[in-house]
């Protein structure tokens, strides 16, 4: 990111090279459409390039990238159902496609969890995610998200036992 | 496992993290290269051309079509007298409701539907003003053909299509001056400025 800063457009290139597939992960998961999601993917790497001099290099970058990525997501399922003139909320997403090469028991894994987090309110899933997958720290994820490290705390609590009963139900 | 295990136990925080670790994230739309091009393409039309949005015609029509209860502070023609431009906005939130002007704390996803009239015809330009003194950037118009104003109110259009401006910059404090110039669409010799400012909140 430094080096982006600087002007080393080879050095922003390879930033994307390494988290396209997060934050696609991310946006997929936290969006109400893929349509939402693929606008909130542009506008954040378009963020990524405007706003490159604002990043301070002193602070983690993970949080930074989540916080242009959560905005650009808001924005997007708000211009997304500001168009179609509908209420459209982030409880609803398109599953995503099946890889060929996953065997079986990761497949029921992943389709569970996905499935498990999409019972979830929105802020609950985007914390998970931060938490678990991409392994922030409270005030990283209060940081991303803009919220308060105590609510990050209390509903990460509520969503980790939400998440826990719904997977366990679902093997009974 | 015991009679007396909890099944929930079985995902603790080790086991959700190894199965949040193996969910599958598809590739992004597109890389670097192309995101660089489209921000590039994104400078070239101004910030404005990403930042515009269609204002939803039924909310503007309703707006337009409502008696204009600040019809006293158009603009008037007084022979002799210095050119006014009288420079106000609108503001539809992102659930769609409408402000007029008045509100100038906007959320970062609210639109600025900015609005004019001159008590001369002409056209109106608009910069945005950094509150840290940074140097203005034109956000209006976004064409050669200009904001053409008279003395009815009107409401600024890209394309031909009402338009709302939406921030680019984050949250902060930011001027937007308004200037009246009688012949140049690119307001060259302002005659006329009025400046609205707006609290941008995330």
């Amino acid at each position: 990111m430094v080096a982006w800063q600087q002007g080393d457009a080879a050095a922003f290139d390879q930033l994307v090279e390494r988290y396209h597939r997060r934050l696609n992960g991310y946006l997929r998961r936290t969006c109400p459409t893929q349509e939402a999601a693929d606008d909130a993917y542009g506008e954040t790497l378009l963020r990524l390039v405007d706003r490159r001099d604002q990043y301070d290099p002193s602070r983690p970058f993970r949080p930074w990238l989540y916080t242009l990525a959560h905005h650009a997501g808001v924005g997007a399922a708000r211009k997304r159902s500001r168009r179609r003139g509908l209420l459209e909320r982030f409880h609803l997403r398109p599953a995503g496609p099946p890889t060929p090469h996953d065997d079986l028991e990761q497949s029921r894994t992943r389709s569970a969890l996905d499935a498990a987090l999409d019972r979830l309110p929105p802020l609950h899933r985007s914390i998970l995610i931060l938490t678990y997958k991409e392994d922030l720290n409270g005030p990283e994820v209060a940081e991303a998200l803009g919220i308060s490290p105590r609510e990050v705390r209390d509903k990460l609590a509520y969503g980790r036992k939400k998440l826990r009963e719904i997977l366990t139900e679902g093997e009974a | 496992m015991t009679g007396s295990e909890d099944p929930m136990d079985r995902w603790d925080d080790d086991a959700l993290r190894a199965a949040f670790a193996e969910l599958d994230d598809p590739p992004g739309p597109f890389l670097g290269p192309e995101a660089r091009r489209r921000a590039a393409r994104r400078t070239t039309v101004r910030r404005l051309a990403a930042a515009v949005l269609l204002v939803g015609l039924v909310g503007v029509a309703a707006v337009l079509g409502a008696p204009d209860d600040d019809s006293s502070l158009r603009a008037r023609s007084v022979p002799g007298a210095a050119p006014v431009l009288h420079f106000d906005h609108l503001v539809e939130h992102g659930d769609g409701s409408l402000d007029r002007a008045g509100v100038t704390t906007l959320g970062l996803d609210d639109l600025l539907v900015f609005r004019a009239s001159a008590s001369v015809a002409g056209f109106v330009c608009v910069d945005e003003i950094l509150a840290d003194g940074g140097e203005p950037q034109r956000v209006l118009p976004v064409d050669e053909a200009g904001w053409e104003v008279d003395s009815r109110p009107s409401n600024a259009r890209v394309d031909g299509r009402p338009a709302g401006f939406v921030t680019d910059r984050g949250p902060g404090r930011r001027g937007y001056r308004a200037m009246l110039d009688l012949e140049d669409p690119a307001c060259g010799s302002p005659v006329a400025e009025e400046t609205l400012w707006i609290d941008w909140t995330p």
